[in-house]
């Protein structure tokens, strides 16, 4: 067995760790069908994070800015 | 609905292997609890157990225990394959430190459990190793991610697996299987050898029949496990009342009418039994599932980033399109939710606080076992599209970071539902102390499955 580098960092409690890339992220890593999966699963992710700021406290979304 | 009341323990680690070696060759074609097993091994190691403790006088705590091991869990000699494509198995040379403290204390392996892909799932039904079939009805899941853990455990092949949980991965697959999980306090177990999904809610705990099994295996791979013992001998005699907040908004929606009922009666079993219950108003902790699945999915794509760019087709489309969505989202989006699970942190530590309360007690799952073929995205997704998810009510102690404990408490269709005890971190002990009355006085925790031996 090829063994490819991984991201999780057991088997003799070292993590191999994987070749460094220029960039990586969507258009990088997705195949084919992925996008419209992708991109409703990113909305439904967008929407949390708006309830959540939603959610937060006036106290910290109040949180004081150094003056310009 | 069968009772096993014994619970035994087999006396010698010998037998204890020959009636899991036969209880496994018996049920587990149909159930798929365990991806790899290593039956030659493990009665190898229980002679010399037996002959250590019976000829030589070696104490061993957890002699006459078999243990099935998840399979993102390093176990020195095997493969750990994180349910994954083979290409990401790896030859484990060294055992989890979690794993080495039990077998330091006479617990043995039998083998590896079956497992959601990468632990990111829910229904432990892998594209790689095949589905886990759930013993109460084997057309339905055991939930995940830690699904081959919870069956082993709850058709008898094991008396206890180890599992981990990042937003319900142990809890979750006990509920609909009948038995109890653990999700431990943060770091009080090492996560060392075991596969990250989200390094700021991730645990691996134990699971068992009964909390006392549970608390016996929690100390043992404890990092303090002497201060830990002390604790409990303290709370064992405590004289006042159990507390616990409950909502009854909390599980007005989002959950099926069958696990409500059978939750609310547990409630009215606990008042019964002396335990307080005061019904609060948690709604300020709204957000939180929002705040474990946003927090898993940036988290694991971030650790993923790399593999994930290089050899996206060694993924499942499933795991590997939540992993893309949250690499869309950025370090700003990150601190922000972290901010807000610190937010939701200062309200459960000011209600506890305000009340005196023990625990706060939820329902586990909001759904019983799932049928085979559940898409799991619309069960992680299912809070944000149709106001019901799996991780209701497990995501919030995953996004406080805090400990928990699911107990069977009754059954819906005839099949077992869960309730979750909520506490501080470090009150581990604490919860198995009101676990363990609650399971002194009921027997829910005694049914088995058909298939189960002894049913």
């Amino acid at each position: 067995m090829t063994a490819k580098s991984s991201p999780i960092g057991t088997g003799d409690h070292e993590s191999p760790g994987v070749p460094a890339r220029a960039g990586y992220g969507v258009a990088d890593s997705s195949q084919p069908g992925d996008t419209a999966i992708v991109e409703r699963l990113a909305g439904a992710l967008r929407d949390a994070l708006v309830r959540i700021e939603r959610l937060q406290d006036d106290a910290q979304r109040d949180f004081p800015r150094p003056q310009p | 609905m069968h009772v096993d009341p014994t619970l035994r323990q087999p006396p010698t680690s010998t037998q204890a292997v020959s009636e899991a070696a036969r209880h496994i060759a018996a049920l587990d074609q149909e159930l798929n609890a365990f991806t790899h097993l290593r039956i030659e091994a493990a009665f190898e190691e229980a002679a010399q157990i037996d002959a250590d403790a019976d000829a030589r006088g070696r104490d061993y705590p957890l002699r006459g225990l078999t243990v099935g091991v998840k399979d993102n869990i390093d176990v020195a000699g095997t493969a750990t394959t994180h349910g994954a494509a083979r290409p990401f198995h790896r030859h484990a040379h060294l055992d989890a430190p979690a794993v080495a403290r039990l077998r330091s204390a006479g617990a043995v392996v039998v083998g590896k459990t079956n497992l959601h892909e990468f632990a990111w799932g829910g229904t432990s039904e892998s594209e790689f190793f095949g589905a886990t079939r759930n013993p109460w009805d084997t057309r339905r899941n055991a939930h995940g991610s830690s699904g081959g853990s919870a069956v082993a455990v709850a058709a008898g092949m094991v008396p206890v697996s180890l599992g981990t949980d990042t937003g319900g991965s142990i809890r979750n697959p006990a509920a609909v299987t009948g038995i109890t999980g653990h999700r431990p306090s943060l770091g009080a177990i090492p996560l060392v050898g075991v596969g990250p999904v989200a390094p700021t809610m991730d645990t691996v705990g134990p699971m068992a029949r009964d909390v006392a099994t549970v608390r016996r295996i929690f100390q043992v791979m404890c990092e303090r496990p002497a201060a830990a013992s002390g604790a409990a001998a303290a709370r064992k005699d405590r004289e006042t009342p159990f507390r616990i907040l409950v909502d009854a908004d909390l599980t007005a929606s989002g959950i099926e009418p069958g696990v409500r009922t059978a939750y609310l009666h547990a409630l009215s079993t606990l008042a019964d039994l002396g335990v307080e219950v005061i019904d609060t108003d948690l709604s300020n902790l709204n957000g939180h599932c929002e705040a474990w699945l946003l927090t898993q999915v940036m988290e694991s794509g971030y650790l993923h980033r790399d593999a994930l760019a290089a050899f996206p087709d060694d993924y499942s489309q499933e795991v590997r399109v939540q992993m893309l969505a949250g690499m869309a989202l950025d370090g700003r989006d990150y601190f922000h939710v972290q901010q807000f699970r610190e937010q939701l942190r200062g309200h459960v530590r000011e209600h506890l606080r305000s009340t005196g309360a023990d625990a706060i007690v939820t329902p586990t799952s909001a759904r019983i076992a799932q049928p085979l073929g559940a898409d799991p995205l619309s069960i992680a997704y299912g809070r944000f599209e149709t106001g019901r998810t799996w991780a209701n009510y497990t995501s919030l102690p995953s996004a406080l970071a805090y400990p928990a404990l699911s107990l069977p408490c009754g059954f819906s269709d005839g099949l077992p539902v869960g309730m979750q005890l909520i506490g501080p971190p470090g009150s581990d002990l604490e919860l198995f102390d009101l676990g363990e009355r609650i399971q002194e006085a009921t027997a829910w925790h005694l049914a088995v499955p058909a298939v189960a031996p002894g049913s």
